[in-house]
This record gives C-alpha cells, structure tokens and sequence, in this order.
C-alpha cells in the first residue's frame, strides 16, 4: 500500500531499534484496545458471525504487529481499518467459493429445513417488516426493494431510477429506518 | 425539549445510523470513512445503540429477503406520483390527508379499464375471452417453431414438439409451459408480473427476456436479458401473496434470482445453479443450432430428439452419464443420432420405424460377437 508519510504525533522517537519496535507494539495494542468494538461491530456487520468477528479482529492484530516501520498513529489507524476490511473480503470470496463447490456437490439433494423455533418470531417481524413496507412512499419502496430485497448494488438501482447514489442511499436508509421503527412499536 | 423535538432528534439519528449501516456494509468502504464512522459511534451511546438495532434490522432483512421477493415493485404511475424526497422520516411524511386506500381504489379501476378494453380486440381468433381473462393453447410440431406476439407487447417463440398455455388475467400474465422449450420477451409491466408455470416450479419476470426448457426430469432456465426469478416448489405450483410466512416449512421453496447469462435446473425435489453461460448461446435453438459443453447425453438426447422424426429412447443410464460437446443442426438431427456410435461407444438400434435404442457397446459384448 502507498501512502504519504505523516509526520509522528507521539513524541519523539527512540534511535534504539528495539525500543521502538516495543513502543510500536504497545502503540499497537492501546489502538486496538480503543477500536476494538468498532472493528468487531465492523466486520459484524459484513459477516454475521460474531466468532468470525473476533478471528478477523485478531488477524489485523497480528498483522500490524508484524508492519515493517512503525509509523504515526493516525496512518496505522486507517492501516488497521483497511487491513481489516481486506480481511472480510477475502473471507466473503472464500465463503462463496464454498457454497459454489456445495452446490456442485448437492445435486438433487433436498434443501435443509429451515429452524421452527425462530421461525416463529421470525415471522412476526416479517409481517411487521411487510406492513412498513407497504406503507413506504413508492419510490422509496422502489429503492429498498431493489438494494435489499433483490440485492441490486446501489449504483445499479440509482441507473434504473434515474436518481443519484447519493439519493438511493437516502431512500433506503428512510426504509430501513421506517422498519426499525415499526418493529419497535413507535409510532 | 418538545415530544415532536425528541421525536425529530430521534429520527435523525436513526437515519444517520441507517445510512452508516449501509455504508459498513458496503465492498467499497474506505478506510476514512471507517474512521469517521467510530468517530460518530463514540460521541453518543445512542449513536452505538441505533447502530446495533439498525444493523440488526438490516440483517433480519437480508436473511428473510426470499419471502419478501413477492412484494410488487411499485408501477410507473404511482412512482411518476410521489413527492417524497427523503427530507424527512416516513412516518413523519406520510400526510393525514388523502387515505392510502383511496389511491389505491383509484389506481386499481385505471388498470381494470385498460386491460377491458384489450381484451374486446381480442375476441375471436382463438381467444376465449372472459372480462379481463384470456386462455390460449399453442402447440408445435416436431422442428416446427412458432412465433407469438401477445397483446401487452410481450412475445414468445415457442420451439419445436412444445406446447403451452396462456391466461391473462388484471393481476397476473401467467403462461404455462406444458413441454418442450420457449424464450420470453417481456414487456415489463410491474404492476402485472409475468409468471411461466414449468413442471413444479415458477420463473417471474418484470422486464426482461429468458429461455425456459422442459426436460424428462428437469425444467432449465437461462436469462438472456435483465432478471428473473425462479422459485421451485415442493407440491403446488403457486402461492399465492403474502401467505409466504404462514406456509409450513416443508414445502418452503426454493427460490434463485438470475441476472443475464445465468442458470438455473430444478427437478421435483432441488435446485442447482449451472455454469452460466454467454446470453446468446441459450436462444441459438431459434436459428437452426443446438450447442452444448460437456452436457450429459441424458439432457442432450430429448432435447435433440424434439427434431427428430424417431423417438429416442436411451436403454443404459451410464449412456446418459456421457457428455456431449459440439453443435447439433436441427434439419439434421437424425443425421446426427445415428452418428452418435462414432463419437460415443454406444449402439443406435433400430427397434421399428419409429424407435431408437442407445445403448452402451461393451468391450464384452464386442468379444461375444468376434466369438460367434
């Protein structure tokens, strides 16, 4: 990765190689130790796993420790985001490379049933999700419909609706909103 | 601080929070945009709870997005209408004036004037015509193709030994593939989808065009433009709006959506997702040619055999199993069965006039004969 050099922000720095090695680590770990749950959140988001979550986080981890010249602080911390992201990316590309070799494998194989259990609340916040939805203004209905539902990209929808990203975005953030709203009972 | 301040302060944050979980969730997340994001997640714990409802929010979404795949997309008119532009939260936006249901009554009675006057034009040639319901039958010979324009500006080219039916009712384009092969140009109406009935299962369409091919246990769908959706059942062919979340999970279906160039086989128990392949090739049957890559003699035969004056029957299932790649020109689909035992160590037997048997030529076999 290139990238302007910042200038250190943490004082001065040792000309001892060890000394900064150590102070690059301790660097390191107060980093973590305040992002911690945002970069858990984070790869969360993108993976619903929480286990899977906490695997990523210390990959990074271990990874910015082994950075070859310690820098400034502010650069590691989107260092530690980036190298983060690319750590969920590949474990998404991974995750479908492993459901395209099972449907190889699966051939006229019934699919699995889905869990009764939680399909019971399940259920009930569809029906309240269907309700907000239908109560969506229709071109915001349009925009949460395609991006989510159908999983259209974003920029695909906004080619389709003749509107922005920047507005698709809006829309489906309201929509989402609305739902959120609805499934806490608010008015 | 007012009720309605709270409540606007509230929906901000919530917008602001919908729009970082899309953000998050995002392939082209930047690294700045990270930060700022646990910039804002740190200023206020509301912030970090709105995040974590919102993003529970969208994942609930996106795992039950299949059962939600019935919600029609809004229709032209009603998008043409809408004022909305996102400035404030729907539930604030949405006016005490005019009730929901008025519009809807409105829009509903256009539609049902449109569609009455259509179906006048139609009566006779062939039509049965009820008050917005239109049955017809279209069968095909064997290497016969046939060419259908229907009324809404959709069009289907049905191919050859295939037959089909076509109901056309307000709400629903329904056309029912009884066998062999046909590709469908929609002509998007979102307001009355446009629904193929193949074997036990339903390919959906708005705007858009695929191939769909009937086989002896197997229904194959490819998208040559736009999207469809394909959902395969366990026992009846449809159901029916919004009864998604009540049906019981047995016969929850399968569903799939498939941009241009992707397939789709599904039987009466699964669906598999096939190599996709180029747009084109799935719609060359139109022009005289069946092309096919390393697909097995079992889907290629019946296929080839819709051309052919002989009925094809393949004694050997491991005959089946052999895969085929190359072209197969219509007018000269006997031509190329008969030429089958030079590519493929299989027997052609003529059992009648009418009558093919494959079956597997065995080095065995071969030895009993240099015996005899």
């Amino acid at each position: 990765m290139v990238r302007e050099r910042q200038q250190p922000i943490d004082g001065p720095t040792s000309d001892e190689s060890d000394t900064d090695r150590s102070e690059h680590s301790a660097r390191i770990e107060r980093l973590f130790r305040e992002h911690n749950d945002s970069l858990v959140r984070f790869v969360f988001a993108r993976l619903q796993s929480e286990a899977e979550a906490h695997e990523i986080v210390q990959e990074a981890y271990v990874r910015l420790l082994k950075l070859d010249e310690p820098d400034a602080v502010s650069y590691l911390r989107a260092f530690m985001y980036r190298t983060a992201a690319n750590l969920v990316q590949d474990r998404l590309k991974q995750r479908q490379r492993r459901s395209e070799l099972r449907q190889l494998l699966v051939f006229d194989a019934p699919e699995p049933r889905p869990d009764t259990d939680l399909a019971v609340d399940a259920d009930e916040a569809l029906a309240i999700i269907r309700k907000a939805i239908d109560e969506m203004p229709p071109k915001c209905r349009m925009a949460f419909l395609l991006h989510k539902v159908r999983e259209m990209p974003v920029a695909a929808v906004a080619e389709r609706m003749g509107l922005s990203v920047r507005m698709v975005r809006l829309y489906v953030a309201r929509a989402l909103a609305h739902c959120r709203e609805r499934l806490d009972g608010l008015q | 601080m007012t009720e309605t301040d709270k409540t606007n302060e509230r929906h901000a944050i919530e917008q602001k929070a919908a729009e970082w979980v899309l953000r998050v969730q995002a392939a082209d997340v930047t690294e700045t945009e990270l930060m700022e994001w646990d910039a804002w997640l740190k200023v206020d714990e509301r912030h970090r709870q709105a995040f974590d409802a919102l993003e529970a929010t969208s994942a609930l979404i996106g795992r039950e997005r299949q059962t939600l795949m019935d919600i029609p997309l809004p229709d032209r008119a009603s998008l043409a209408a809408d004022g909305y532009g996102g400035e404030q939260a729907i539930s604030a936006h949405a006016s005490p004036g005019m009730p929901r249901w008025a519009t809807r009554w409105a829009m509903a009675a256009g539609a049902l004037l449109v569609v009455g006057a259509a179906s006048w034009l139609l009566l006779g040639d062939g039509w049965i015509a009820s008050p917005g319901n239109q049955l017809k039958v279209v069968e095909t010979q064997e290497s016969e193709h046939r060419r259908i324009e229907l009324d809404d500006g959709s069009r289907i080219e049905l191919g050859a030994a295939s037959s089909l039916s076509i109901n056309y009712s307000t709400e629903r384009r329904t056309v029912v593939l009884e066998t062999g092969e046909a590709l469908f140009e929609v002509f998007e109406d979102p307001g009355r989808p446009f629904v193929v009935l193949a074997g036990n299962g339903t390919i959906t369409a708005v705007g858009t065009a695929f191939n769909v091919r009937r086989e002896a246990s197997r229904v194959v769908v490819t998208v040559t433009e736009g999207e469809v959706e394909v959902v395969q059942q366990g026992r009846s062919p449809i159901v029916p709006a919004g009864r998604g979340a009540n049906a019981p999970s047995d016969s929850s279906p399968a569903r799939q959506t498939l941009a241009v160039g992707e397939r789709v086989a599904y039987t009466a128990n699964s669906m598999t997702r096939l190599d996709d392949v180029m747009p084109d090739s799935a719609t060359e049957w139109r022009d005289g040619r069946l092309r096919y890559r390393a697909e097995p003699l079992k889907h290629v035969i019946p296929d080839v055999d819709r051309y052919s004056a002989h009925t094809v029957i393949i004694g050997d299932a491991a005959v089946g199993d052999l895969r085929f790649t190359g072209t197969v020109f219509q007018d000269s689909a006997d031509e190329w069965l008969r030429g089958i035992e030079r590519v493929f160590p299989v027997e052609v037997v003529e059992l009648d006039g009418e009558r093919l048997l494959l079956r597997l030529r065995e080095p065995r076999e071969q030895e009993k004969m240099n015996d005899r």
